[in-house]
């Protein structure tokens, strides 16, 4: 008896794979509708899987198992074409338009997001929050009257009560805030703020948004890049930071283009927490070290150029969407006050208040605001307790209220 | 600068284009300065050692080749250049662990020290560059070689920068003449080392780094159950392979782009049944290097039997003690030898020569051996011999499967399968090419999974290589 050949040419033993294994496509097929109709949601939320095996003979079930059918089908056709012709590479770059046009719709984004937030750690704020603002992008803006929109950093996302808020005044509230939005930051997140004409776009600004920024933030900007924005960043960005910031500048454009590497860091919770689900804890602003971080902050302020860019991009941007800006000066605890913070918010003051007067929107300064916030209205250096959270929210709902 | 970054695509994208138009004595000019550059982006204090051991090497091989009758001349030539390569690694790589070692003894016999450790840095791949340097006077020496005629050619062969710093180790015989010889570019060998630069990146970028998180977390961890130490040890043993046959794939792809074809260092290693069918697929140009420039100085087999087994052994023990300077290495080293050892004694009454390892059983002594394998691979990872007992007493006595074992058993696996898909096409055919003959279908899914993958799971940091500390 002849002894078999040790090895097969890879045509003949895809051959015999399509042959001998044509039943595993279609069963594939159903598996996958399966999953994708019970199963699957349970995993995205972390939850015990429960499998009803009745419905791998549903409709859903029979039409996914044919189109696997159709993938043995069109594998077996394959193999008759000739190699030399570049239809793999032309067919590998149709899969891929297709999967990134695959993970940019409703269908594929509201699991993402959903799945990678229920991974995440307790301390993963920000990554939190872009879950939460790509789940509503994903959901789309309803069709609603002219909404207050709130941009800013953690001062607004914790100063503000947004539900308070939506109650206090006739607009509905989307929140944009996010941990660490400087003014260059929330020019990168435009194309996830869904401005219509009439809004109001609400905004917490002072010295301490205007200084010692990060000069290239690459890694928070990525979630949000996109191609509408990102000339516009380039421009404030100044000359010398783009060329020493030049791989996160690609960096950058390559998530602006691409989906698959705009949300990679989210992708990867999903691989290394395959199975586990996330801590869901309750988002605390307060730094472990008070005193180091008071210390920190009475540091030297290092004025940025490129953020105070940025919000003039920003607000000429929203204006030309005849959207009206309401700039609320922000504040500090009085504790890190020190002549050099004094002197950088009366100039931020003058400033802003100054560009937002010339034909952008309303500045209410400080003194204007009269909101008489004592040591009990500060959580940390930066933030607000809800006794602050409280009286700055009803200043805000009484501006919004304003025709 | 190592390949998985931003400033090596730049980098080979400039030195590319110029090489493509250049005709080929300034190829190799290009070549050299490009080499000297890629290795000077890391500490550019180190090319002097490299320039060095260049400069010795060829002179020594021009005393070699060209005094063929005086033995003495030529024995004195081989002498210098072995010595000023090996003093050049033994410093740089070994001084501070038997300057340590010996401090320790003194001190244990009550002795006063009289060594003392010192701040060297170590440069990258010096082992390789090293022993490929050390080949080509042994190969002259032995009359399998002529020593090259330009210092620009051997100059480029020393520094030829894609196998620089990690291999393959190269053999003077093999690369030389591409050097010093006009290279053709064909569209074959830009396809196919397409693929080996992009399966490459996916192995290293994708795979082994992160793996190395998986990794780390449990090998630097104070405590870690059985269960996650073992599957630790199983993710290392990914790691590194497709850290390692990550760069070499790279490697020869990008060789191949420049009409230059690098020789095959890993070869499915984890398929392997037995030791020798091991050495013979895992860092194929380190075990022929030992093979054929100490294994067979030292008498190879023709000693009888003992003193083959002896060989062997220290041979492995050496080859150990090349990976890095650390008892951990030196354990590991042994342990291979005697896994080789042990091989070749029972080989010689139970295994017919010239037999094929085939039949049913085959899978079963494929992961079998590959348990072995791991074994060897704690030692090899392990911080300390004291963490080899404590994680193998782990496995053993508090194996404690858990969620978060269960969690890295699916990172491990679903990180793992395009690996395993493509190394059993491999297998199956017998070539490791098979990818790249596919039909449309398979081939298009697999060209597009690999790039979402990296899209969206590849570490973008430009990670080193585990390799280049050797």
């Amino acid at each position: 008896m002849p002894t078999p050949p040790l090895h097969s040419s890879v045509p003949e033993l895809e051959r015999a794979f399509l042959r001998k294994a044509w039943w595993l496509f279609p069963a594939l097929g159903a598996l996958a509708a399966l999953a994708v109709g019970g199963p699957f949601w349970a995993w995205v939320d972390g939850q015990p899987l429960a499998i009803r095996w009745a419905q791998l003979f549903s409709l859903r079930a029979g039409a996914a198992a044919l189109a696997g059918l159709a993938v043995w089908a069109v594998w077996f056709w394959g193999l008759r074409l000739r190699r030399a012709k570049p239809w793999a590479l032309l067919l590998a770059a149709g899969m891929l338009v297709g999967a990134e046009m695959l993970l940019r719709s409703p269908l594929a984004q509201t699991p993402l997001w959903l799945a990678a937030r229920a991974r995440l750690d307790a301390g993963q704020h920000f990554m939190r929050e872009v879950c939460y603002v790509r789940l509503e992008e994903a959901a789309g803006r309803a069709d609603d009257p002219p909404a207050a929109i709130l941009v800013g950093s953690s001062q607004m996302l914790h100063g503000v009560n947004v539900g308070k808020l939506a109650a206090l005044q006739p607009r509905p509230v989307i929140r944009r805030a996010m941990f660490g939005m400087a003014p260059l930051k929330a020019l990168a997140m435009r194309a996830y703020v869904p401005f219509r004409p009439g809004d109001v776009c609400a905004m917490y600004l002072s010295e301490f948004d205007f200084t010692n920024q990060e000069p290239f933030p690459f890694d928070w900007f990525r979630p949000y890049a996109s191609w509408r924005t990102l000339p516009d960043v380039m421009r404030c960005v100044p000359k010398s930071t783009a060329i020493r910031e030049w791989r996160h500048i690609v960096d950058f454009a390559l998530a602006a283009t691409t989906e698959w590497w705009r949300a990679r860091d989210f992708i990867r919770p999903l691989v290394f927490r395959f199975w586990l689900g996330g801590a869901r804890a309750d988002v605390e602003a307060a730094p472990a070290d008070l005193a180091a971080a008071a210390a920190k902050a009475r540091g030297a302020l290092r004025f940025s150029d490129a953020d105070w860019n940025a919000f003039r991009r920003y607000a000429d941007l929203a204006t030309a969407q005849d959207v009206k800006l309401l700039v609320f000066e922000g504040d500090v605890n009085p504790a890190i006050y020190s002549a050099e913070r004094t002197q950088a918010k009366e100039a931020t003051r003058e400033k802003v208040s100054a560009f937002v007067a010339a034909g952008h929107g309303r500045y209410v300064s400080l003194a204007e605001q009269a909101l008489d916030l004592g040591p009990e209205d500060w959580l940390d250096m930066t933030h607000l307790t809800p006794s602050g959270n409280d009286k700055l929210t009803r200043r805000l709902a009484q501006e919004l209220a304003q025709p | 600068m190592v390949f998985n970054s931003l400033v090596f695509l730049v980098f080979f994208v400039v030195v590319y284009g110029l090489y493509r138009a250049l005709p080929h004595r300034g190829q190799n000019l290009l070549l050299l300065v490009s080499s000297y550059f890629f290795y000077g982006w890391w500490d550019w204090r180190f090319l002097s050692l490299i320039f060095i051991s260049t400069a010795i090497d060829y002179v020594a091989g021009r005393v070699i080749g060209s005094s063929g009758a005086d033995p003495r001349r030529r024995r004195i030539a081989l002498a210098v250049s072995m010595t000023s390569n090996l003093t050049i690694l033994g410093f740089f790589k070994y001084f501070n662990f038997f300057a340590d070692n010996l401090a320790a003894l003194l001190q244990l016999v009550g002795l006063p020290t009289f060594v003392r450790h010192l701040d060297i840095i170590l440069p990258v791949g010096i082992s390789f560059y090293t022993f490929q340097a050390m080949s080509y006077t042994l190969d002259i020496y032995r009359g399998h070689l002529r020593p090259a005629r330009s210092f620009l050619d051997f100059a480029t062969f020393v520094s030829f920068f894609p196998q620089l710093v990690a291999g393959p180790i190269e053999r003077a015989s093999h690369l030389l003449p591409q050097i010093e010889n006009p290279r053709t570019v064909t569209r074959a060998g830009i396809e196919s080392g397409l693929w080996l630069i992009f399966w490459g990146l996916f192995k290293k970028c994708v795979i082994a780094d992160n793996l190395a998180i998986l990794v780390d977390g449990v090998f630097g961890a104070e405590t870690a159950t059985g269960a996650t130490s073992l599957l630790a040890l199983y993710a290392f043993a990914f790691q590194i392979l497709c850290d390692f046959s990550g760069y070499s794939d790279m490697a020869r792809g990008l060789a191949r782009w420049m009409g230059v074809e690098l020789m095959v260092n890993f070869n499915n290693p984890y398929f392997a049944v037995n030791p020798k069918d091991f050495w013979a697929r895992w860092h194929i140009s380190l075990s022929s290097w030992l093979r054929d420039y100490l294994y067979i100085t030292l008498g190879g087999n023709r000693r009888g039997r003992r003193r083959t087994y002896v060989n062997l052994a220290l041979t492995m023990l050496l080859g150990g003690l090349w990976h890095g300077a650390a008892w951990t290495f030196v354990a590991w080293g042994a342990f291979h030898g005697a896994m080789l050892v042990v091989y070749h004694a029972w080989a010689e009454k139970h295994v017919p020569k010239g037999a094929v390892d085939s039949g049913r059983w085959l899978w079963l002594r494929r992961i079998a051996f590959f348990h072995l394998v791991c074994l060897g691979w704690l030692f090899f990872r392990a911080n300390s011999m004291g963490q080899v007992g404590q994680m193998l007493t782990n496995v053993f006595t508090n194996f404690a499967w858990d969620a978060a074992a269960g969690n890295m058993l699916a990172t491990l696996v679903l990180l793992c399968l395009p690996l395993w898909a493509v190394q059993i096409l491999q297998v199956k055919t017998g070539t490791l090419m098979a990818p790249t003959q596919l039909s449309l279908v398979p081939r298009a899914a697999l060209y597009a999974t690999l790039v979402l993958l990296l899209l969206a799971l590849g570490n973008t940091g430009g990670g080193a290589f585990i390799y280049f500390q050797f």
